[in-house]
Parts: C-alpha cells; sequence; structure tokens
C-alpha cells in the first residue's frame, strides 16, 4: 500500500530509528516500494549569510551541504542494502519552517506516506513530541508514521 | 505483526481500516489486529447516582455502535482480529493496552471529531505519541 515513502533524516539516532521503521514498511509492500530521503539544511545557513561576517557564509553552507550530502548517502547506503529502490532530497529551505519544506516535497514526489522519527520530550518534565514532527502532521498529504527514540 | 488500532467511529477509522486490510503484507494470516474503542469516563458522582450497571451498559452501547460496523467490515476481509473497548483517557487507554497486547505498532487517527479538531492535530494522537514506545502511524 505505502509505496512511496519519504524519509526526513538529519543524522541522528531518531532519524536512523525512523529510516529503519521505513525499511520495514517498504519491506511490508513486498518490495515494490520506493523511499527517498529528505534533508533539509538548517536556516543557520540563512542567518549567517546576512551578519557582517557574510563571507563565511558560502564556506559554512558549502560544509553544511557536504554534511548533508553524506548523510543521505549514508542512508541512501542503508536503503539500497535493504534492496530497496532509493532516491535523496537536499534541501536548503532559505527560512522555511521544516515542516512546510518536507510536506511541500511530499506533495511534489507523490508520497504514500512519510516517515519521521521524534524526541518525544521537550521543556522540563514534560512529555511532548518535537514540534517539527507535528507540525509535519499537520501539513503532510498523507499517513504519517512517528517514530520515537 | 500485531497492530492496535484505535477507532473513535470518526471518518478516518473506514479509511484506515480500508489501508489496513488493502495491506496483505501488513495484515497477512499470521497477523493480528487489536481493535479498541475509548469510552469517556463517567465521574464517580454521577456514576454513583445512576448505578454502575446503567453507566457501563450506557458505554457498552456506545462502543458497539462504534465496533458493530468495524467488525462487519472485517469479517468480510478475513482478517484476524479481536475488537474490545474501555473507558477512560484515550490516550491512556491506548497506551495502556498497546503495552498489554505487546502491540508492535499503534494505528489511528491524526485528528478527532469537529472542524477545528481536523486542522490541528487531536490532542488524543498527541498524548498518545508522546508516551508511546512503539511506532504510531497517524491516518489522515
Amino acid at each position: 500500500m505505502y509505496k512511496r515513502i519519504l524519509v526526513a533524516i538529519d543524522g541522528s539516532s531518531t532519524s536512523d530509528k525512523a529510516l529503519s521503521a521505513a525499511l520495514e514498511m517498504a519491506s511490508c509492500s513486498g518490495g515494490k516500494s520506493a523511499i527517498a530521503l529528505i534533508h533539509v539544511l538548517d536556516e543557520m545557513a540563512y542567518f549567517i549569510g546576512l551578519d557582517p561576517y557574510a563571507g563565511q557564509s558560502s564556506s559554512v553552507t558549502s560544509l553544511m551541504r557536504e554534511a548533508g550530502g553524506k548523510i543521505l548517502a549514508d542512508g541512501l547506503q542503508t536503503v539500497q542494502s535493504a534492496g530497496v529502490q532509493g532516491e535523496t532530497i537536499l534541501v536548503d529551505r532559505l527560512g522555511e519552517r521544516l515542516a512546510e519544506t518536507v510536506a511541500a516535497k511530499a506533495v511534489a514526489w507523490d508520497a504514500s506516506l512519510v516517515v519521521v522519527g521524534t524526541h518525544g520530550r521537550r521543556g522540563i518534565g514534560r512529555m511532548m513530541m518535537g514540534s517539527g514532527a507535528e507540525q509535519i502532521i499537520r501539513l503532510a498529504p498523507c499517513p504519517v508514521l512517528v517514530v520515537r527514540l | 505483526m500485531k497492530i492496535l488500532f484505535a477507532a473513535d467511529g470518526s471518518s478516518f477509522t473506514l479509511k484506515a481500516l480500508e489501508f489496513l486490510v488493502g495491506n496483505k503484507n501488513m495484515l497477512g494470516p499470521e497477523d493480528e489486529l487489536i481493535v479498541l474503542n475509548v469510552q469517556d469516563a463517567i465521574s464517580a458522582q454521577i456514576e454513583r447516582k445512576l448505578g454502575s450497571g446503567d453507566v457501563t451498559a450506557y458505554q457498552a452501547k456506545q462502543a458497539d455502535a462504534v465496533l458493530k460496523p468495524i467488525n462487519e467490515f472485517l469479517d468480510k476481509h478475513a482478517v484476524n482480529y479481536r475488537c474490545s473497548w474501555s473507558a477512560g483517557a484515550a490516550a491512556d487507554q491506548i497506551i495502556e493496552a498497546s503495552k498489554r497486547e505487546g502491540v508492535q505498532m499503534i494505528v489511528m487517527g491524526a485528528h478527532g471529531h469537529g472542524l477545528l479538531s481536523r486542522m490541528l492535530m487531536g490532542s488524543v494522537a498527541q498524548n498518545v505519541l508522546a508516551e508511546s514506545e512503539i511506532p504510531v502511524l497517524l491516518v489522515k
């Protein structure tokens, strides 16, 4: 059923868990699934571009892009070694909210399922999901599988 | 896979069921679906006044109304399932049932009833996500 699975990854152990859950869902579809890994560069790069040392921004951005590329490459390898068709999407979000970016890509890529990881805890003593994950759930055009660390 | 399906009788319920039975690899002959409907708890004061037998009968009737169409649907699709209901705070009941049954995944709607809650994320879903240690699939 879930033939096109979009997984948001950031290199954290939470997102590793999201990826393995996505692979499990893919195996449920009898090997006919495709997984797209999406990594969104942090908006920090955007702000650095605005500061007086803007000259640094290009090198910082390229470093981030490099790190993001590596996260995606590692993820892609995991996907492919599981025998699932995979592709990667690297996004410079330029001030856009993470959830909006992911939701927009889910629409563009025609995802039938979005998988996100959440740390599950935010604030002192209060159990809450990551606000990023919550916004993704709200904005996604399809069902969302939420995996907690 | 053993799956807990939290059914509240809203429009998403049928949608989620259609997805579940449509996926034979997820819900094949060896897999099991636990369907749970949670009824609002009635305050102890009211329960004393009405008699706990009447309260339970009322809750059972309400739960039945949600579960009966699900029963019929799942029977038609030859799914290995079990329906049950309980009363209390929905998120707590769902988490408790998931632990008791040892399920691997929870499936539920992202939203509850009503127009406003359809735009926002339901508080039940939010609380389940906060507490659950297993993956939660939110259907919307």
